[in-house]
């Protein structure tokens, strides 16, 4: 019987810990338990046939460190490893029935943005496992103990991507109900669930007890079977030794509350040995499999830490989005991932709960571009995602490197877009977006958009996606332009929360367009849209009349309970400062650090005096004298980067006048690539040189930290840079650096100058560049030499 | 894998910002007020610790039991007299990262704080251990000596992979490593203490007798 029908009708009882019953076998397991399958496959056997005996209806292969990384060093590869676990186990397993799980562990290494493994990576040293597994004929992929979210999406898609096998994943959590990566019960559930595994749940770290709770919360999320694989008890050292002290009554009698709350698959890990399940096993043998539902439908998506609840209305920033934006254009062409990121971590701030993410823009490789945006807004913000691209192919390259649940943006009544997106947002686990126009355009009266948005839902059931992950767009049109479409608007949205019961959306600014005062008036539609049942209006949260607007409807509706977050946001919010650069100079305002003040003198002084009359006269001798202070002592690095930072603001609002006013009198110097090396993940004092140049006027084309030698070899070419500066924290990483130092000179001849706590002046010259720099002051010296 | 006690001393934090002395600008001052506070809420410190057997050989230091030698003649130095030491692995978490991060792409003034706050963290958390951990030993009758990391004198930082795989830091901290033996989560610490009958003469991890004196920004003075 297949392991999904045995489900159905039974309790599956798992198997019990294999590394620790492994180390009390006599032999030492050594730095490659996977080894074992070949060097002793009868010691493997006799733990799985000690499990089975014990009545364990499956067992997990002697796989569980089976990575290419993991076996680096070992006399077998991971192929060899897995086909010899596969094969033992299910030697084992002709004896007594049963099945045989490819058990997956972590990678052992953090993936990006915590660490330096790519997605993509992961993904194919995953492909591997799974093939191998397939190939020896395991029944099932188990990926289990993992903390990190994005990497065991990476495992999902490995498994269903290249083979039939049903997937088990269970991942380790905290008491505070978080792993170490930060990944909730919440998160996990929602985003595991979407993407269509068999069963989830928990495993190692804490012991039945402990895990008792969380069963709990998980029931809440998903209506997955649930898994539940403890450790025997919390772990403590005693003589040099890890040991865990549960009773094993006290082990089956946790076990069996679990089992009461609907948790039918069940097993042990570390520390738990054959007899302590087999006494458990007894007991559950006297169950039968209860089924429990607690799940209520709702509209949930999730970054890997942060669930959002379509509970009360939230919001979807809408700014990270090239149209009408032309620094945001820039940014795009450029690569400038920091300022899009910024724009994420502003919205974040402002009160966002879900981020729009476009990136459509003529000349760039929107897919590229998709991918790189998700991966660098994960990795300084944690809201959850919206795609956005008129492109299914876009939308599917975002949708897979998202961490969590996203929302795709969109889909509409077309019959062809329908097909095309459906089956990605299905694939991915995402929620979809609907338009509630068709290919005969935007319905004039709100019963034809009703019966849009039916039609998007009926092909979303069809689908098979939940209803609740399906919203609706019921469109807003300019006031300026039709008058009376506001009102059908309003119509359509209280129609799809009444009639149909799902979530709206809507575009608010687009009814103030060709208008004056927009935000009052966007705030008033907003308002009216809301009452009638707008859940997720997409604005501009930094705005903050439209998102105080939001806060305060939630508290007046009741959603806010006890108004929490209401109080939160508004209590001790102060008046904002009054400027004060009337009463000192713009230099003055760039010394003591203050931001909003200098860009503020410099627009006034714009008024009078020409961009590069400014910069010449104010900007740069305020950042000579800062940085002089720092050289002599007088000041240090925090505050040489506040100046460096108010300096930055002043230049910004420079940058806006000339693109507003057309004026490009004020040239940039350069470009300058710098980079941390291949390896070196310290990258403060790299950015740190940027932010300095950049102010002294220089295009710095920042690669990044652990760049490959050839990827600054391709940007030093590509953007005919006049000079290079490298970084390395670390002995380690200096030879990255060498190597990368070479690689240069071979290519051309562009002067390299290097910086980074282990260096010196004679070691630069040693692994050959042209030029030490000891801090951001020395950088610009030596740009200043370099390029004239 | 517990949890640990910690606070975030601004001057501390400062000082690993590169900070020296008292006088600071306001600026300065509200903006790392802002983002200890913050990196305090997301620092979630954990901890292994193991105590082992060892042994002086010629060129290093044995943990009994295990295939971990330490190597160099200051570790030998700082162990001599001990029979036994500590090891532990501590850490301030991903998600001490993850603030850093965010607040690096806000400016490089609160990414430099956020960072310099992270380390204060990790230093503070380790302070706390080594705290329990002195007096666990004074009940013993036995003395601690002081925290001794890869990377002091010439006890290479190139031991942090197997010091980590001792410790199952993985596992029981979520700390790893990367090929050029960085730690992550990036505010992360690994350390020796040697456990002593007697009193132990000097204490010498002031900045006064490192080795690596003179090419060090963060000296206390």
């Amino acid at each position: 019987m297949n392991i999904l029908d045995y489900i159905k009708d039974n309790i599956l009882l798992l198997d019990g810990a294999m590394g620790t019953v492994l180390q009390n076998s006599g032999i030492a397991p050594g730095k490659h338990p996977e080894a074992m399958n070949i060097d002793h496959p009868d010691v493997v056997a006799s733990v799985h046939d000690a499990y089975m005996t014990a009545g364990s209806k499956l067992v997990l292969t002697n796989t569980f460190g089976a990575s290419a990384h993991k076996m680096a060093g070992c006399q077998y590869t991971p192929q060899q490893v897995i086909t010899a676990g596969v094969k033992l186990a299910k030697e084992v397993r002709r004896k007594h029935g049963g099945y045989v799980a490819l058990d997956i562990g972590p990678l052992g290494q953090l993936l990006e943005p915590m660490g330096t493994l790519t997605f993509e990576q992961a993904y194919e040293d995953f492909a591997m496992q799974v093939k191998a597994g397939a190939a020896a004929g395991a029944d099932l992929v188990f990926i289990e103990t993992m903390t990190d979210l994005y990497e065991v999406k990476a495992a999902v898609l490995a498994v269903k991507e290249n083979c039939d096998l049903p997937v088990f994943t269970t991942m380790s959590f905290e008491q505070n109900m978080h792993t170490f990566a930060g990944t909730s019960l919440s998160s996990m559930a929602i985003t595991l669930d979407g993407l269509g595994v068999d069963a989830l749940g928990i495993n190692c770290s804490l012991g039945p007890v402990e895990m008792l709770p969380m069963a709990k919360e998980l029931k809440k999320w998903t209506d997955k079977p649930l898994i539940i694989k403890p450790n025997a008890g919390l772990p403590c050292l005693v003589n040099d030794k890890t040991v865990y002290n549960i009773t094993k009554e006290d082990f089956a009698q946790a076990m069996e509350e679990i089992m009461a709350l609907g948790v039918n698959i069940v097993g042990g890990c570390c520390g738990t040995t054959p007899d302590m399940l087999n006494f458990f096993f007894d007991k559950a043998k006297q169950h039968s499999k209860t089924e429990v539902k607690v799940k209520q439908p709702v509209s949930a998506v999730c970054s890997s830490g942060k669930t959002v609840v379509i509970d009360s209305v939230k919001i979807i920033g809408e700014r990270i989005n090239p149209t009408g934006k032309a620094l945001f254009k820039k940014a795009l062409e450029t690569g400038d991932m920091d300022y899009i990121a910024r724009q994420a971590v502003e919205q974040m701030n402002a009160g966002a709960h879900i981020l729009d993410v476009n990136v459509g823009h003529l000349g760039i490789d929107e897919k590229e571009m998709m991918i790189q945006v998700v991966k660098k807004i994960q990795s300084v913000c944690n809201l959850p995602l919206q795609i956005d691209s008129s492109s299914p192919e876009v939308i599917e390259a975002g949708l897979r490197v998202c961490n969590g649940k996203a929302i795709v943006n969109s889909v509409n009544g077309e019959k062809e877009k329908l097909d095309a997106i459906l089956p990605l947002a299905k694939k991915y686990g995402a929620a979809v977006l609907g338009l509630a126009l068709d290919e005969n355009g935007i319905p004039d009266t709100a019963q034809q958009r009703v019966d849009i948005a039916r039609r998007i839902l009926d092909a979303a059931i069809e689908y098979d996606i939940r209803k609740e992950d399906v919203f609706i767009d019921c469109l807003t049109l300019a006031s300026s332009a039709q008058q009376e479409g506001a009102m059908e608007t309003l119509k359509a949205v209280e129609m799809v929360t009444k009639e149909l019961g799902l979530k709206t959306t809507l575009g608010v600014s687009n009814i103030s367009f060709g208008m004056p005062e927009r935000q009052l008036m966007n705030s008033a539609f907003m308002t009216m849209a809301m009452y009638r049942g707008l859940s997720m209006p997409i604005i501009n949260p930094n705005s903050t009349a439209m998102t105080d607007a939001v806060f305060a409807f939630n508290r007046i509706s009741g959603y806010d309970t006890g108004g929490k977050e209401y109080i939160s946001r508004f209590a001790g919010r102060k008046e904002t400062r009054p400027v004060t650069s009337e009463n000192f100079t713009l230099e003055e305002l760039i010394y003591m650090g203050l931001s909003s003040e200098t860009k503020q003198a410099v627009k006034s002084l714009l008024a009078e005096k020409t961009a590069m009359k400014i910069v010449q006269d104010s900007l740069i001798p305020a950042l000579d004298v800062v940085g002089k202070d720092y050289e002599n002592g007088k000041i240090f690095l925090p505050q040489l980067m506040a100046a460096a930072e108010a300096a930055k603001k002043g230049f910004e609002a420079i940058s806006e006048s000339m693109a507003a006013t057309g004026d490009n009198n004020y040239e940039k110097k350069g470009p300058v690539v710098i980079a941390t090396v291949k390896g070196d993940v310290h990258d403060i004092g790299k950015n740190i040189v940027k932010t300095v140049m950049e102010n002294y006027g220089y295009e710095v084309i920042d690669l990044g930290k652990d760049v490959a030698p050839q990827a600054v070899v391709d940007a030093v070419i590509g953007h005919n840079a006049q000079l290079v500066g490298l970084s390395a924290l670390m002995t380690t990483t200096v030879k990255a650096m060498e190597e990368t130092i070479t690689l240069l000179k071979n290519a051309g001849n562009v002067p390299v100058m290097v910086g980074g706590a282990v260096l010196t002046p004679d070691f630069a010259r040693q692994i050959g560049a042209d030029y030490y720099a000891q801090d951001a002051q020395m950088a610009v010296a030596v740009a200043r030499e370099v390029i004239k | 894998m517990k949890t640990i006690d910690f606070v975030i001393d601004k001057k501390e934090a400062l000082r690993y910002a590169g900070h020296k002395g008292d006088e600071l600008t306001q600026q300065v001052s509200d903006t790392a007020d802002k983002v200890i506070a913050g990196c305090t809420a997301a620092v979630t410190p954990r901890s292994v610790v193991r105590r082992c057997g060892i042994e002086i050989t010629s060129d290093g230091v044995q943990i009994k039991n295990s295939s971990l030698k330490l190597q160099g003649e200051d570790i030998k130095k700082h162990l001599t007299g001990c029979s036994e030491c500590y090891i532990i692995c501590v850490t301030a978490g991903s998600g001490t990262d993850a603030y850093i991060r965010t607040m690096m792409v806000l400016d490089t003034v609160h990414g430099l704080l956020a960072d310099g706050a992270g380390t204060a963290a990790v230093e503070n958390c380790c302070d706390t251990v080594e705290k329990q951990l002195r007096e666990q030993l004074k009940t013993e009758g036995k003395y601690l000596t002081w925290r001794y990391s890869p990377g002091y004198g010439d006890f290479p930082f190139t031991q942090q992979p197997q010091i980590l795989e001792f410790l199952q830091a993985e596992k029981y901290a979520g700390v790893t490593c990367t090929d050029s033996c960085i730690m992550l989560p990036s505010k992360s610490v690994t350390a020796v203490m040697g456990i002593a009958d007697s009193k132990p003469a000097h204490r010498a991890n002031s900045c006064r007798t490192c080795p690596n004196k003179d090419n060090c920004n963060f000296s206390c003075r």
